[in-house]
C-alpha cells in the first residue's frame, strides 16, 4: 500500500518534472523561431539545405569542391561568358557588393563564384579572362556539365541550350538569382532579381548578423 | 528686299525640314566593354519618335561587327529567357529604352577588339525608310550601372 503511494507519488513528479521540461523547451523554441527570425528577404530559415559534396574545377585549373566552401561566406551565380545582357550586368553588380563590403571591412570572409553553365565554350583559359576582367578576386567555376551540375542541382539551378546559329553561336536560358552559402556550407539566401548592390550588401549583412547569433 | 525675304523664308524651311527629318532621336548610346575573349557584347539607348506615327526599328548593322540582333530578357521564375525580336515598334510621340536586363541589342563577332573609350558607328533603319547612324561609346558597366542610381 505505502509502496502504492510512494509509486504513485514518483509517477506524479516524474510527469510534473517532464511537463515542465517539455512545456519550457517548447515555449523557448517556439520564442527563438518566431522571435528571432528576422525579416530578411530571401533568408532561408529554419532548416537551410546543406550543400553535399561536389567536384568542380576553378579558373585557375585547381579542384573546386565543398572544402573551398568551408569557412567562408560565398555568393555563388551560373551564367555564361557568351551571355552579353544579364551576366555582364549581375557581374558589376557583384563587383559593386564587392567593394562596398571592402569599405566596410566586411569582405574578408566573402568570395564571389561565377559558375558556368555553358562547358562547351566556357574552358578555363576562357573563364579565367572573363573573370579577371570583372575582379581578380573573384572565383570562376567550371568543368564538365556533370560537375557543373553536381552543384548547381543542390540549388535548383536551372539551363537550357538554344539552338546553334549557322555560324554557331547559342544563347543559354538560365537561373539568374544569386545563391549565398554560410561558412557552414548551408545554401542560407536567394537573392532574385532585379539584383542592385546596396539591397544585395544590405540585407547579406543582416543575414550574416542572424547567423552568427545562431552559431 | 523682296529676294532678301524669300531667301529668308527658304532658309526657315530647310530648318524645318532637318527638324521633320528628325522624326527619330537616338540618345544615350552605349556599349557594355567585354574581355577580349567575348565574341558577343550589348548595347543599350533610347531612341525618341517624335513623329505622329508608329515607327518600327527594323534593322542595325555596324562595320565593326558581323551582325545585329534585337534582344528582351524575360525573367521566368528566376530563369532569364534571351528573346530574339524581329523588329521594335516606337509609339508615336514616345520614347523607347533598350536598357540593362530588358531590352537589348546584341552585337555579334567584332571585327576588331574594343576598350572602354572606343566609339563604335552604329547604323539603324527604320520603318518609314530613314536611316540614323550614330556613335556608341564602349563603356564599362561598373561605372554605367552606379550612374544610374
Amino acid at each position: 500500500m505505502k509502496n502504492r503511494v510512494l509509486v504513485s507519488i514518483a509517477i506524479v513528479v516524474c510527469l510534473l518534472v517532464l511537463g515542465t521540461g517539455l512545456g519550457l523547451f517548447t515555449s523557448k523554441y517556439y520564442h527563438t523561431d518566431a522571435a528571432a527570425k528576422p525579416e530578411i528577404e530571401g533568408l532561408l530559415w529554419p532548416n537551410p539545405k546543406q550543400i553535399m559534396p561536389f567536384t568542380a574545377i576553378d579558373h585557375k585549373g585547381n579542384l573546386f569542391g565543398l572544402e573551398q566552401l568551408t569557412g567562408k561566406w560565398s555568393l555563388v551565380f551560373f551564367g555564361y561568358t557568351h551571355c552579353p545582357d544579364v551576366c555582364p550586368i549581375t557581374l558589376s553588380v557583384l563587383n559593386q557588393v564587392h567593394q562596398k563590403l571592402a569599405e566596410q571591412k566586411a569582405e574578408n570572409n566573402i568570395q564571389i563564384i561565377f559558375a558556368s553553365v555553358d562547358p562547351e565554350r566556357d574552358t578555363k583559359e576562357q573563364l579565367a579572362s572573363y573573370i579577371e576582367y570583372f575582379n581578380k578576386a573573384f572565383i570562376g567555376l567550371g568543368g564538365t556539365e556533370q560537375q557543373i551540375a553536381s552543384l548547381g542541382q543542390q540549388m535548383g539551378i536551372v539551363y537550357f541550350r538554344g539552338e546553334k546559329s549557322s555560324s554557331g553561336e547559342y544563347v543559354v536560358d538560365h537561373t539568374a538569382s544569386v545563391f549565398l552559402i554560410d561558412p557552414l556550407t548551408r545554401w542560407v539566401a536567394l537573392f532574385s532579381t532585379p539584383l542592385q548592390a546596396d539591397n544585395i550588401v544590405n540585407r547579406f549583412l543582416a543575414i550574416q548578423d542572424f547567423i552568427n547569433g545562431q552559431i | 528686299m523682296q529676294l532678301k525675304i524669300s531667301l529668308l523664308l527658304l532658309s526657315l524651311l530647310s530648318v524645318s525640314s532637318v527638324i521633320a527629318d528628325n522624326a527619330i532621336l537616338i540618345s544615350n548610346a552605349w556599349i557594355n566593354a567585354a574581355p577580349p575573349t567575348v565574341q558577343v557584347v550589348a548595347a543599350y539607348m533610347n531612341i525618341r519618335n517624335n513623329s505622329d506615327e508608329q515607327i518600327d526599328l527594323i534593322s542595325a548593322r555596324s562595320p565593326l561587327f558581323e551582325r545585329i540582333e534585337f534582344h528582351f530578357t524575360r525573367i521566368e521564375n528566376g530563369v532569364a529567357k534571351m528573346q530574339k525580336q524581329d523588329n521594335i515598334p516606337i509609339a508615336a510621340r514616345s520614347e523607347f529604352s533598350f536598357s540593362p536586363g530588358e531590352f537589348h541589342l546584341m552585337l555579334f563577332n567584332n571585327r576588331k577588339p574594343l576598350k572602354a573609350g572606343d566609339m563604335v558607328p552604329l547604323q539603324f533603319t527604320f520603318s518609314d525608310g530613314q536611316t540614323v547612324t550614330i556613335n556608341a561609346e564602349v563603356k564599362s558597366a561598373n561605372i554605367a550601372t552606379e550612374h544610374h542610381h
